[in-house]
């Protein structure tokens, strides 16, 4: 899994590319996640457009970046969300926590007015 | 000429032939095998040929006076076998110091090179017995014998005497301009080594290339002084210089090649010297014999003809061939004790070396062997293995170190920059402006050079597959010695052992590593089965059957049942996150939580609540479960569950097939959440399946999914089954589908079947 990452309005994007599951890239996923915490970084939008699939670590990972940018007073979005993701999503009822958006312009707007 | 000098004279010569000789046998035997080194057995070969039969044709001249007609021919036949000489020099300067790239076929060109010196040979050889023929031929005339032509007459014997004369005269223009195709091969030798020498990085090499180019020059300013001394008038004494001038440059050209090869080919000097003066010696030593004792006593008896001379000198022959072997072994043995105390071999030294390291099983361990391995052989004062990740201003030399490939002392390495060649990579050929960034990079380069390596005598550059991975620095000698050409060959040999030795270290690493995790997942495997209930409980009118296989990872699936107050049943399927050890442990959890909490039994949604809190505060956020909880009345059928965003279970009947779509988040992500309680029925002849995302995600090796399709389509198929058939129908698909490849998640079935 690869990890772009760019800021948008004031917001952090991640794109993420290839399987977010466990193993050494969902570390790196965790490094990332911490380094923007400690620069008070804490609106963030994960952009899943070139994720096609997700397993139960990855969804850890996300929940727990969302709990982190939570507590430290921010959010944890999500853009550009496939089908399969999108299902797993709905069962597992994940999509409480995670508000999800059609485009980064979107998230990032959603992430400016919640600031206000 | 006097016999004594004629006789020191050919003994220098037999010696000093006899000796190139056996050095280029020695190289052949005991070298690489390569071309280059071939090429130079070949020169040597024939560069000792052109001594001993020098030395011969004088033995033959001045001891055998009247029979020397008889034999004169043979050898001056063979006089010309040593010019083999320079097509042999010229095809080593294409395979040395490396093949020639324009070479598709080295054999095909070495036979093209040797073709004109073979005609040569041929032509000689003609040339020395056709005039006789000739001259024969006309003898045997009548002198009267004549052709008309037309008018004219002509003699016969003087058509012959014309030819004749013809032929000698051209054989002898032929043997005089030869010496003209001689300069040209040895030329063209030589501009390409100097090439070479232009081309080459490494220092060593151009050293070596420096020998090979001066010993050349050498040799053919000695040839062409030789032939022109030839042509000026002054007989005998004029070619005795002209032949002392031949036989020189044969030894320079040969000595210059040999010393090369055998410093590039990592042959020890020492060894080969030792072998050739041996055997140098021993033939010396036979030549002396015969020529001082054999060759007088023979004489002396054959005057008498007490012995014939003949049987005499076959016997001596035969007897030395015999004892020759046994008694050079014994004076290599004396050799041996004698010069070598202690057998500082310093191949052996490294040999031994270079095993051991191939057992390190850590890196510090290899270099704590190499350490001690280089105080001991070398006596290097400091050695240390340095890989990636070291200082980064090292990077601009890696480019260097991985053209040069073998071990370079600082010594070179600076000599290198100041010629400004330590630039990586710049294509110099291009524009002025990449020059000027050369030199600007080179200059860099020398700096990081001076400043990186103060400490360090010698690197040797560790490389696999010609990449660089890290160096071994050496550094001084503990007596302030300089590192030798020889050893820092024997290091170039080491570096590669370290390769193969860091390879090692490194499968060796992942193997344990391996291990500890199929340790690591036994664990978690067992703890697992320990879990799950070792067989479902026997209920009347209800048939429950239960699946799961675990996967190569070992997931966190989990099942349980049992029946409560005789009138329920509690089912419950759970998939907690992660795998291995950790799902395990938080499966326990689970497991113990759904366990302890006997009041809420049989209310699912006061259970996962109180789940939920539960795994919220003891778990790390990256941790959850999903759940699905029922109570079956087994009286009614009614099913009373909620759920904690598991897979959407079934119920199979033979109207169709319903989905529980009704759930709630997962287990352990927000505290506080209130879960729904559902009802739904099970009527006679229905079927509640239950399973985990293993199912619908087990995946063929391209990726496809099983999916919820074609598990619907086993349902609808298969559903009037019995419970243990339906759930083996299933798992029996997804092992087709998937070509029972290695399943990412455990796969779990539940199935009750109200009969």
């Amino acid at each position: 899994m690869k990890i772009q990452q760019k800021e948008l309005y004031g917001a952090v994007i991640l794109e993420l590319n290839g399987k977010l599951t466990g193993g050494p890239e969902a570390e790196t996923f965790r490094n990332v996640f911490k380094a923007l915490l400690e620069e008070g970084k804490k609106n963030i939008i994960v952009n899943l457009k070139k994720v096609d699939w997700i397993n139960s670590t990855g969804l850890g990972i996300l929940i727990s970046g969302y709990t982190s940018v939570r507590k430290a007073g921010g959010d944890l979005v999500l853009c550009n969300v496939g089908d399969r993701i999108d299902s797993i999503l709905y069962v597992t009822k994940l999509n409480l926590l995670f508000q999800s958006f059609d485009s980064e312009d979107a998230a990032a707007e959603h992430l400016r007015k919640e600031q206000e | 000429m006097s016999v004594s000098y004629t006789l020191l004279l050919s003994v220098f010569y037999l010696a000093g032939g006899v000796f190139i000789f056996l050095l280029g046998l020695t190289i052949l035997r005991t070298g690489s095998g390569s071309t280059p080194t071939r090429a130079t057995a070949l020169i040597l070969f024939f560069a000792g040929v052109g001594p001993i039969l020098t030395a011969t044709s004088i033995i033959l001249q001045s001891t055998l006076r009247q029979d020397a007609v008889v034999y004169r021919p043979m050898v001056e036949n063979f006089e010309y076998l040593w010019e083999f000489y320079f097509p042999s020099l010229l095809l080593f300067s294409l395979t040395y110091p490396r093949e020639h790239k324009i070479l598709p076929n080295l054999a095909i060109v070495g036979l093209i090179l040797f073709a004109p010196y073979i005609v040569h040979l041929v032509t000689i050889m003609a040339g020395n017995s056709f005039p006789k023929t000739f001259t024969d031929l006309s003898k045997s005339l009548p002198l009267a014998s004549e052709v008309s032509l037309g008018e004219r007459t002509i003699s016969l014997r003087g058509i012959s005497n014309i030819f004749s004369a013809i032929f000698a005269t051209l054989v002898k223009l032929h043997k005089e301009l030869f010496l003209l195709v001689n300069i040209v091969y040895a030329t063209v030798a030589l501009f390409l080594l100097s090439r070479s020498r232009k081309l080459h990085m490494n220092p060593r090499i151009t050293d070596q290339l420096r020998t090979v180019v001066a010993g050349i020059t050498v040799s053919i300013i000695g040839y062409t002084l030789a032939k022109i001394v030839n042509l000026l008038p002054g007989g005998l004494a004029s070619q005795d210089v002209s032949l002392a001038l031949v036989n020189l440059s044969l030894v320079a050209g040969g000595g210059s090649v040999a010393y090369a090869v055998i410093k590039q080919q990592f042959l020890g000097i020492k060894y080969v010297a030792r072998k050739s003066v041996l055997y140098g010696g021993a033939a010396l030593l036979f030549a002396v014999v015969y020529l001082t004792v054999v060759k007088p006593v023979s004489d002396f008896f054959g005057q008498y003809s007490v012995v014939s001379k003949e049987a005499f000198e076959t016997g001596f022959i035969i007897l030395t061939i015999i004892a020759f072997q046994p008694i050079l072994f014994r004076i290599e043995e004396v050799l041996e004790q004698v010069l070598l105390k202690g057998r500082d071999d310093l191949q052996a030294k490294f040999t031994e070396l270079g095993s051991d390291i191939s057992n390190m099983v850590t890196e510090e361990e290899l270099e704590n062997r190499l350490q001690k391995g280089f105080r001991d052989i070398l006596d290097a004062s400091r050695t240390e293995l340095h890989f990636d990740g070291g200082d980064p201003r090292f990077q601009s030399l890696v480019p260097v170190l991985e053209r040069i490939g073998e071990p370079i002392t600082r010594e070179e390495l600076i000599r290198l920059g100041e010629k400004g060649r330590l630039a990586g990579h710049v294509d110099t050929r291009d524009t002025r402006r990449n020059r000027a960034l050369s030199k600007k990079r080179s200059k860099e380069g020398l700096e990081i050079a001076k400043a990186l390596v103060a400490e360090d005598e010698v690197l040797v550059p560790i490389l696999k597959d010609k990449k660089f991975i890290g160096y071994v620095s050496l550094g001084e000698k503990t007596y302030g010695l300089r590192y030798s050409t020889e050893e820092l060959a024997l290091l170039s040999v080491i570096a590669n052992q370290i390769t193969v030795a860091l390879d090692n270290i490194r499968l060796l690493r992942e193997n344990v590593d391996k291990k500890v995790i199929e340790e690591e997942l036994e664990i978690a495997r067992r703890i697992q089965s320990q879990l799950l209930p070792a067989r479902a409980p026997v209920i009347s009118g209800y048939q429950l059957s239960a699946s799961t296989i675990p996967s190569r990872y070992v997931g966190g699936d989990f099942y349980d049942f049992e029946v409560v107050d005789d009138q329920h049943l509690v089912v419950v399927v759970a998939d907690v996150s992660g795998k291995g050890i950790p799902a395990s442990l938080l499966m326990a959890t689970l497991h113990a939580a759904v366990n302890s909490n006997q009041d809420a039994r049989r209310k699912p949604a006061a259970m996962l609540q109180r789940i939920n809190t539960l795994l919220y505060h003891r778990t790390s956020a990256e941790e959850f479960a999903t759940v699905f909880y029922g109570a079956v009345n087994l009286m009614t059928g009614e099913i009373t569950y909620a759920n904690a965003g598991h897979e959407f279970p079934y119920i199979v009947t033979h109207g169709g097939l319903q989905r529980l779509a009704d759930s709630g988040i997962v287990l352990g992500c927000l505290p506080d959440f209130e879960y729904e309680e559902k009802t739904c029925w099970l009527p006679a002849g229905g079927a509640l399946v239950l399973f985990t995302d293993g199912v619908t995600d087990a995946a063929t090796t391209s990726g496809e999914s099983f999916g919820e399709a074609r598990l619907q389509q086993v349902l609808e198929c298969d559903g009037a089954r019995e419970s243990a058939e339906l759930c083996s129908a299933i798992l029996d698909k997804v092992r087709a589908f998937s070509h029972q490849g290695d399943y990412q998640d455990d796969l779990t079935l539940v199935v009750l079947k109200r009969e």
